[in-house]
């Protein structure tokens, strides 16, 4: 069986056990999964899943909590689920704008050759109002003299304060998606956070048809 | 040709029953519609679409007639709408008003639930100028979902959702013929998933999202043409609290 997540900038596939991440436009030719789900499974899988639901469905096989909130940063959108009493309680979803977003973080540190785990967090934060602003403000604070590094720590705790209060401010909050890998972004956000990795939609298409969604 | 803006009292339409009427509020088949300079110079690009739908209807069809309800049945940019109308349409009589009905009808179209939430939908809307078409009867049975808002501008946002659903807000109080009446159209069960929807840039905004807070529902806001992000965020939400 296989299985695909396919986000605008990376893929996630399941295969006979194996999962693997591969960026979406080198993604092989005719390869067609049983099942998938996000912005670019169209004609990718047979059956195509809502990823709020498969979202929602991972997230609480894998958090082990009956009350709590998940957040998936994802390349263009942000994505929320929140549980209480072990019941779905409320989803949100964010597309409209790239200041929440890993493909505003990926674009900076390709553009300056930085790599994040080697940022101390901030604890001042960037009004990252939207992804442009957010960039023009970070270029200013580095033409004025600021520390490139800190003005880019700055600008990570401005995104992770916009997905912190998208959350709705928890104590603890479950992270799914390509931001768990990055540690500036995880150490800057005010709150316990608990890695679920960037295979939980994935882990969610598996819970789907072990509970009986229809591949045919 | 008589053109209608919101929903004014009966005793207004009725005053030109038998005319050609037209509802300014919904989109005409003719693109491309932004191309019209009027609308271009004077219309800005983050405005609400369905007031956008009637400047644009009323300056393509300069109809000879204007009946608009311009109070608290419609919203404060219908008044500044027709102010403007008046000055760029001087052969149309535009006969503005605040249509304060508050003798609620039956509103049964909101709760037929053997007919898809998009077809009563547009009856409740095609019945402002043709109000010979029969009311869908109301089903015995209960609610699955809601859809509470105004009538969209674009229809699409209501097909995903399930026969069962119940329409609620403005435009069951279009349905009610109380298009002020702000007590009805506040109202939502508390036992099924609600999505509440409201126009971009539109003042209901704020009822539709604190509503959506209260009753544990979804806010969805969205402005001409839906967006794919947007119908999977419906179908999620009515997948996972069990409507679908």
């Amino acid at each position: 069986m296989i299985l695909g997540d396919y986000g605008t900038s990376y893929t996630k596939l399941y295969s006979n056990g194996n999962t693997k991440i591969v960026p979406t436009v080198e993604l092989e030719k005719g390869l067609t999964a049983d099942a998938g789900c996000g912005h670019h499974a169209r004609g990718r899988a047979r059956r195509i899943e809502n990823e709020l639901v498969a979202l929602a469905t991972g997230a609480k096989a894998l958090a082990g909590r009956d009350d709590f909130v998940c957040v998936d940063v994802g390349s263009r959108d942000i994505k929320k689920v929140t549980f209480a009493n072990g019941q779905y309680a409320g989803c949100d979803w964010n597309y409209v704008c790239g200041a929440l977003t890993g493909f505003t973080m990926e674009l900076l540190s390709r553009y300056y050759n930085l790599e994040y785990e080697e940022i101390e967090p901030s604890e001042e934060g960037l009004p990252v109002k939207c992804g442009i602003l957010g960039i023009s403000s970070l270029f200013d604070l580095v033409a004025q003299g600021e520390d490139l590094r800190r003005a880019v720590a700055r600008f990570v705790k401005g995104v992770a304060m916009n997905l912190y209060h998208f959350a709705g401010r928890p104590q603890t909050l479950f992270l799914a998606g390509g931001m768990c890998d990055n540690t500036l972004f995880v150490r800057s956000i005010p709150a316990e956070v608990v890695r679920l990795g960037r295979f939980v939609s994935l882990e969610g298409l598996k819970m789907l048809i072990s509970d009986g969604l229809d591949l045919d | 040709m008589v053109g209608i803006i919101g929903l004014p009292s009966r005793i207004l339409r009725d005053k030109y029953r038998g005319e050609d009427m037209v509802d300014l509020d919904c989109p005409l088949q003719v693109p491309p519609w932004r191309d019209y300079g009027a609308v271009e110079s004077r219309c800005p690009k983050i405005f609400c679409a369905v007031l956008t739908t009637c400047f644009t209807n009323a300056v393509i069809l300069k109809p000879d007639v204007i009946l608009a309800d311009v109070g608290p049945g419609k919203c404060e940019g219908a008044r500044y709408l027709c102010a403007i109308l008046r000055d760029l349409l001087p052969s149309t009589k535009i006969i503005t008003e605040q249509n304060l009905d508050s003798a609620r009808a039956s509103a049964s179209n909101c709760e037929c639930y053997t007919v898809p939430l998009r077809q009563r939908m547009e009856r409740i809307v095609d019945r402002i100028i043709q109000p010979e078409l029969p009311d869908f009867p109301r089903s015995n049975s209960s609610p699955r979902a809601g859809f509470w808002g105004v009538p969209p501008s674009d229809f699409g946002i209501l097909e995903g959702f399930p026969d069962e659903t119940i329409i609620l807000g403005w435009s069951r109080c279009m349905d009610s013929r109380t298009p002020a009446d702000l007590a009805l159209e506040m109202e939502s069960p508390a036992d099924i998933p609600v999505v509440f929807f409201s126009q971009s840039f539109c003042q209901k905004s704020i009822l539709a999202k604190s509503l959506a807070e209260k009753h544990g529902g979804l806010f969805v806001e969205s402005d001409q043409k839906v967006d794919n992000s947007t119908l999977q965020k419906i179908e999620a939400f009515l997948k996972l609290r069990g409507a679908l």
